[in-house]
C-alpha cells in the first residue's frame, strides 16, 4: 500500500507512539490522504504503510474482531495471539477529540475516521497510553501544492516547510534525537517522521517567576500560622 | 477555640472538595499545610499513630501505580517479564500514585479533624427532627464496630491465655462468645435508652452550642472557598500527560488559603470558651 499523493482533500492526522523500550523513532507523526469519505482505522494503517510498506499485522478473534499486533515493525517477534502474556506490552488506537485522547472501544475494523480527524497508536502494556498531546493542525496544515515529502527539522518551524527528500528509512533505530518534526505539513504521504526519546511537550508559555513567588508566600504564610497557633496553644 | 458543629461540618466539605478537585501537587502541599493548621490548636496526644495510618494509607497507591501500570515515557527501571510487576516502571507512574496518596492523605486529614472537633452527640443533635431517631440509632451502630473489635481481641486474649487456638480455625469457638458479647452490650444500649427517655423527646444538653460570629466567618470563608473551586477550579493535574505541574495561580491558592480561616482565628484564642462536654 502506499500514500495516494494526488487524492481528494480528506486528511487524517495519524501519531504511532513507539513503546518505552524502543530503540528508534519513538513519535512517527503522519497526515494521511484519502479519497473516499471514511475508511476504516485497519485501513489508515494500511494507507499509512508504516509497516515497512507491508499492511499492519492483525489478530482475527473471531466475529470480524480484529486486533493490531504490530505497528512500525514493533513488536519484532508477534507474541503468540497477539497479546502473549498477560502483562505484555500491546498496541492501543486512540482518537483525538476535543477534551482530548479518546481509547477507541471496538477492533480496528469497527470503526471509521473521517477528514480532520486525529487517530493514535501507541504501544505498552495493560488498557493503554494515551499519546502525546498533538494537534490536527500540527500534523496536516492548510492545504497547499502537493508536495512530494519532506522532513522539517527542530528549529525551522518558523520557516516555511522546505521540500526534501526522506532519507530516514521508516521504522528504523537511527538515533535522531533532534529531529521532532511536529510542525505542520500540507503534503500527504511519508513527509514527517518524529524521533525522540520524549515525547514533544506544547510550551507553557508563561514565565514561571510570580506563581513561584506566590506560592512561596503562601508556604511562608501558612508556616507561620503554624508557629503563631502552636504558640498560643502552648500559653494557654 | 470552639467552633459550632455546623461549622466545622461545613468545613469539612469545603476541605473534602478541594482534596478530591485539586490533584495540582502544590495545592495539595499548600491544603496539607492549611489542614495541619487547623488541626495543631485541637491536637491531642494519641493523633499521632492515626497521622501514621493516614501516611501508611497514602503509600498503597504510590506502591500500587508504580508497580502495576506500564504507562509513561521515562523509564525508571524495566523488570524482566514477570506476571504483573514486569515490564518498565515508569516515572509517570510513581507521581500519579504519589498525587493519588497524598489526595488520600488529604481526604483522610480532613475527616480526622472533623473527628478531633465535632462530638457524634453534636452531629445527631443537629439532624432534623424526623432523621433524629434514625440519626441516633446510626451513631450507635457505628460505635458497635470498634467495640466488637475490642471484644474480639479480649476474646482471643483469653483464648492464648488458656493455650487455646485463636486462628481461623477457631473461627467457631470465637464467634459464638462475640455474638453473646454483642447481644449482650446491645441490650445495655436498649435498657440505658430507655432509662434516658429515648423518643419521648429531643435529648436535652446541658450547654447548647452558640453560633457565634466567627462561626459566620469560617462558613462564609468555606462556601466562598467552595464556590471558587467549582466556578474556577484549578488546571487539572495528569502525570501521563505533564510530569511537571502547573504553577498554581491566585485563584487556586486563594482557594485553598480560604479554608485557613479556623486556623486563623484560633490565634485570637483567650481561654475563654473551653468545651462543656456532656
Amino acid at each position: 500500500m502506499h500514500t495516494s499523493v494526488h487524492a481528494s482533500a480528506h486528511r487524517v492526522a495519524l501519531i504511532v507512539d513507539h513503546g518505552v523500550s524502543w530503540s528508534g523513532a519513538r513519535l512517527l507523526v503522519r497526515c494521511l490522504q484519502f479519497s473516499q469519505d471514511a475508511i476504516s482505522g485497519l485501513a489508515l494503517l494500511e494507507l499509512a504503510g508504516i509497516n515497512s510498506g507491508q499492511p499492519p499485522q492483525v489478530y482475527d478473534w473471531g466475529g470480524g474482531a480484529l486486533t493490531v499486533c504490530q505497528v512500525d515493525r514493533e513488536p519484532r517477534q508477534i507474541p503468540d495471539r497477539c497479546f502473549g502474556p498477560t502483562s505484555g506490552p500491546n498496541w492501543s488506537d486512540w482518537h483525538r477529540s476535543a477534551a482530548g485522547w479518546v481509547p477507541r472501544t471496538s477492533g480496528a475494523t469497527g470503526y471509521t475516521v473521517r477528514d480532520g480527524d486525529t487517530e493514535g497508536w501507541t504501544y505498552s502494556s495493560g488498557f493503554g497510553a494515551p499519546p502525546p498531546s498533538v494537534e490536527f493542525s500540527q500534523v496536516c496544515r492548510a492545504p497547499a501544492a502537493p508536495v512530494a515529502s519532506s522532513v522539517v527539522a527542530r528549529g525551522s518551524a518558523t520557516r516555511p516547510a522546505q521540500p526534501a527528500t526522506v532519507t530516514t528509512p521508516r521504522g528504523t533505530a537511527s538515533p535522531t534525537p533532534s529531529i521532532e518534526a511536529l510542525a505542520p505539513s500540507a503534503s500527504p504521504g511519508v513527509q514527517a517522521v518524529a524521533s525522540s526519546r520524549t515525547p514533544a511537550r506544547e510550551p507553557s508559555g508563561r514565565p514561571p517567576g510570580p506563581p513561584l513567588v506566590l506560592f512561596g508566600a503562601t508556604l511562608v504564610l501558612l508556616a507561620g500560622l503554624s508557629v503563631w497557633n502552636g504558640a498560643v496553644r502552648r500559653r494557654s | 477555640m470552639k467552633f459550632h458543629p455546623l461549622t466545622w461540618c461545613i468545613w469539612s466539605v469545603s476541605a473534602l472538595a478541594a482534596a478530591f478537585l485539586d490533584r495540582n501537587p502544590f495545592l495539595q502541599v499548600a491544603l496539607l499545610m492549611v489542614l495541619i493548621n487547623a488541626w495543631l490548636p485541637y491536637r491531642e496526644r494519641h493523633a499521632v499513630p492515626h497521622w501514621k495510618l493516614a501516611i501508611v494509607l497514602a503509600t498503597v497507591p504510590v506502591v500500587f501505580s508504580v508497580a502495576l501500570s506500564r504507562f509513561g515515557h521515562h523509564l525508571l527501571f524495566s523488570l524482566p517479564s514477570i506476571p504483573i510487576i514486569g515490564g518498565a516502571w515508569t516515572l509517570e507512574a510513581l507521581v500519579f500514585g504519589a498525587s493519588t496518596g497524598m489526595a488520600l492523605l488529604l481526604v483522610i486529614g480532613a475527616f480526622a479533624i472533623l473527628q478531633s472537633t465535632v462530638r457524634s452527640a453534636d452531629l445527631v443533635a443537629l439532624l432534623p427532627r424526623p432523621l433524629y431517631r434514625g440519626g441516633t440509632v446510626f451513631a450507635l451502630a457505628i460505635t458497635f464496630a470498634p467495640q466488637t473489635m475490642t471484644s474480639l481481641n479480649s476474646i482471643m486474649e483469653a483464648r492464648r491465655i488458656r493455650h487455646q487456638r485463636t486462628g481461623w480455625r477457631a473461627a467457631p469457638q470465637l464467634l459464638l462468645p462475640l455474638l453473646l458479647t454483642t447481644l449482650e452490650r446491645a441490650l445495655q444500649y436498649a435498657e440505658s435508652l430507655d432509662a434516658r427517655g429515648y423518643g419521648s423527646r429531643r435529648r436535652s444538653q446541658y450547654r447548647h452550642p452558640v453560633f457565634r460570629l466567627r462561626d459566620a466567618v469560617v462558613v462564609a470563608a468555606a462556601l466562598l472557598s467552595l464556590a471558587w473551586m467549582i466556578v474556577a477550579p484549578a488546571a487539572p493535574f495528569n502525570a501521563y500527560q505533564d510530569l511537571v505541574p502547573a504553577l498554581p495561580g491566585v485563584a487556586g491558592l486563594g482557594g485553598i488559603l480560604l479554608l485557613a480561616a479556623p486556623a486563623a482565628l484560633s490565634t485570637t484564642h483567650r481561654g475563654d470558651d473551653v468545651a462543656h462536654r456532656v
